[in-house]
């Protein structure tokens, strides 16, 4: 929940993975295989192509092969910003990790507005994320509605929240299951309910079954 | 370069697309894909190679964007496979703390050789670490994880689990839906495990 | 911090029990309690309150602010006032909940009160919301947190030092930004004083 990317964090090699559209600003020799549309060995100057993120933050921001094109969504958003208006937008929905593609990207934007949106963009929000968090149930997941670090950020305030309830209903003490063991019986109950319907091959390894 | 049409870096990723969906629990570890990907970082090194000598004769430039793009790609590579390893390592060593010493079969099962010892040797040294701490008599750390409010509580059995023998000798049928007023620390774990269920 | 280790830690305070039994003083680790009288009040850690009661060897004497015009005049102070009001005890909700759960035919209108404290925290856990709110969204470098209790602050935690951590971030990469193009020369006389007007936001160390 905790959110300081390390070498190791999945979450950012999540983000780093999204793709980012570039234009060709010169002939780049033996790279025509990035370009998807073309036929040719090199690849050619004024081609827009989709490069993942991994690659474009190797490079310098005014490196001369690539020009960097800003993803429409935070312009989109500048207005509701600007109105103090942010908490209705369905960040889920503009883009999964709408606040770390945006982080990544604010060198790359030249009108120097990226980094200014996300910034205020989470700032006007923290509190309608405190609010839901403390009303939304265990179970629900606003997909739709947060980016992701917002729903991580939602999963903690539901989970503080939820420890409060049990606790005021005298329930803080009992002893609870393992979250890991709930996770793995419920695992083997949906392994064991699809071998009863499905192909009869009950000898198939279980190292196989575990993978969903 | 023919067989690029997936890009660089595609596969490693497909690990933890794999171990993301999976959250908590552990996937059969993909021993297929790490070994491709460890053919895709060989193969990009060797080009690389290959090129950067052929610069250094002629001091021809003009390869350089594809050098820097493939040695991104084996960076990229790199990092995804260390970070398959080190999150299958942090899951594995919850399991101790989650599981007990002792874990399923079908987890066993998903993880390769090395994981097996890397389990058996934290569970080891954090035995023995419990049995060093709290003046010589030992602290079981995995127990009392929420501050103990009485010595009973009263529990109910959720599955079959046969005879459970308590401290002092005495001998209790844990049968399904049975309830009993057992000692606190004795029955921890069995509610942890998901055998008993804390009611009161 | 899970309530349970809240609890814990409130379970330390003080309270006056009146026992049925005589006994020596008990020597505990912390210290000694007791002795006990038969009849006569002592003070005793509210864990060994609750333990003695539940083996109905005691009455627990509800601390003084337990009393419904009292509470509700804590009430009304808490939502006329604009900062957080001092609580009558720094674990109010812990022993509230601890007494009127334990014995509640030792409160009288034990119910009404039960509702009066938790309008009483609910007043406040919003009041800290908005407080938190006006904190994120102005130039505050900081904030007091004066009169909070503990159960209080952990309804907030870890949501709300994560949110920050990440408003942290996103502001230093939005003023990195900005401190490059005017490195790259659009006013190099005035680069300095430019970049100084952006760090008086809220999280300059």
């Amino acid at each position: 929940m905790n959110y300081f990317p390390s070498y190791y964090s999945i979450e950012d090699i999540f983000v780093t993975q999204e793709k980012v559209e570039c234009k060709v600003n010169t002939r780049l020799q033996r790279m025509g295989f990035l370009d998807a549309g073309s036929e040719t060995e090199d690849l050619e100057p004024g081609r827009t192509i989709n490069l993942p993120l991994w690659y474009i933050k190797e490079l310098k921001v005014n490196n001369s092969y690539f020009t960097i094109a800003v993803p429409e969504i935070y312009k989109n958003v500048h207005k509701a910003v600007c109105e103090a208006e942010t908490t209705h937008i369905e960040l889920g929905r503009l883009h999964p990790y709408f606040y770390e593609f945006g982080r990544y990207l604010t060198p790359y934007d030249r009108n120097h507005v990226i980094g200014r949106i996300i910034f205020e963009t989470l700032r006007q929000r923290v509190r309608h994320l405190l609010d839901i968090s403390k009303n939304d149930g265990d179970q629900s997941k606003p997909e739709q509605r947060l980016d992701n670090i917002e729903s991580k950020l939602h999963e903690a305030g539901v989970r503080t929240n939820t420890l409060y309830v049990n606790w005021l209903q005298l329930r803080g003490n009992n002893i609870c299951i393992s979250e890991l063991v709930q996770e793995h019986q419920k695992k083997r109950k949906r392994a064991d309910r699809s071998e009863d319907e499905g192909s009869g091959d009950g000898g198939s390894p279980s190292s196989k079954r575990i993978t969903l | 370069m023919s067989s690029s049409n997936k890009m660089f870096g595609d596969k490693a990723f497909d690990l933890l697309k794999d171990l993301k969906r999976s959250s908590q629990t552990i996937p059969a570890f993909d021993d297929d894909g790490v070994r491709q990907v460890l053919e895709e970082i060989k193969a990009i090194f060797e080009e690389n190679v290959a090129q950067a000598s052929n610069y250094n004769s002629s001091g021809d430039r003009s390869l350089w964007p594809l050098l820097n793009y493939r040695h991104a790609a084996l960076q990229r590579n790199k990092r995804c496979l260390l970070a398959y390893l080190y999150e299958r390592m942090q899951r594995i060593k919850a399991m101790r703390w989650e599981f007990g010493p002792i874990v399923p079969d079908d987890i066993k099962q998903s993880l390769c050789e090395p994981e097996v010892q890397l389990f058996n040797n934290y569970s080891k040294s954090l035995a023995s670490y419990m049995r060093s701490v709290g003046d010589g008599q030992g602290i079981d750390l995995t127990s009392n994880l929420r501050p103990p409010k009485s010595l009973y509580i009263e529990v109910r059995c959720v599955e079959d689990y046969g005879k459970f023998e308590l401290d002092d000798g005495e001998v209790v049928h844990l049968k399904k839906n049975s309830q009993h007023y057992m000692p606190r620390a004795q029955v921890e774990t069995l509610v942890r495990q998901g055998i008993l269920q804390h009611i009161a | 911090m899970d309530p349970s280790i809240i609890e814990f830690i409130g379970e330390k305070c003080m309270i006056s029990i009146i026992p049925n039994f005589s006994n020596e003083p008990l020597h505990l680790i912390y210290g000694s309690v007791g002795p006990f009288r038969a009849g006569f009040p002592v003070f005793v850690p509210l864990w060994l309150a609750a333990h003695l009661r539940k083996q109905q060897k005691c009455r627990i004497v509800p601390p003084e602010w337990m009393e419904l015009e009292t509470l509700e005049e804590i009430k009304e102070e808490e939502k006329r006032s604009k900062y957080f009001t001092k609580m009558p005890s720094e674990h109010y909700m812990v022993v509230a909940q601890l007494v009127m759960s334990t014995s509640p035919d030792d409160v009288p209108r034990c119910e009404e009160l039960r509702t009066v404290i938790k309008d009483i925290f609910d007043i406040r856990e919003s009041k800290l919301r908005t407080s938190i709110d006006a904190f994120i969204k102005g130039e505050g470098t900081y904030a007091k947190l004066d009169n909070l209790t503990l159960l209080e602050i952990h309804s907030v935690r870890p949501i709300l030092p994560y949110s920050l951590d990440h408003i942290a971030r996103y502001q230093r990469m939005a003023t990195a930004s900005q401190r490059d193009t005017s490195m790259l020369g659009l006013n190099t006389t005035g680069a300095n004083s430019g970049t100084n007007s952006m760090s008086n936001s809220f999280f300059t160390q």
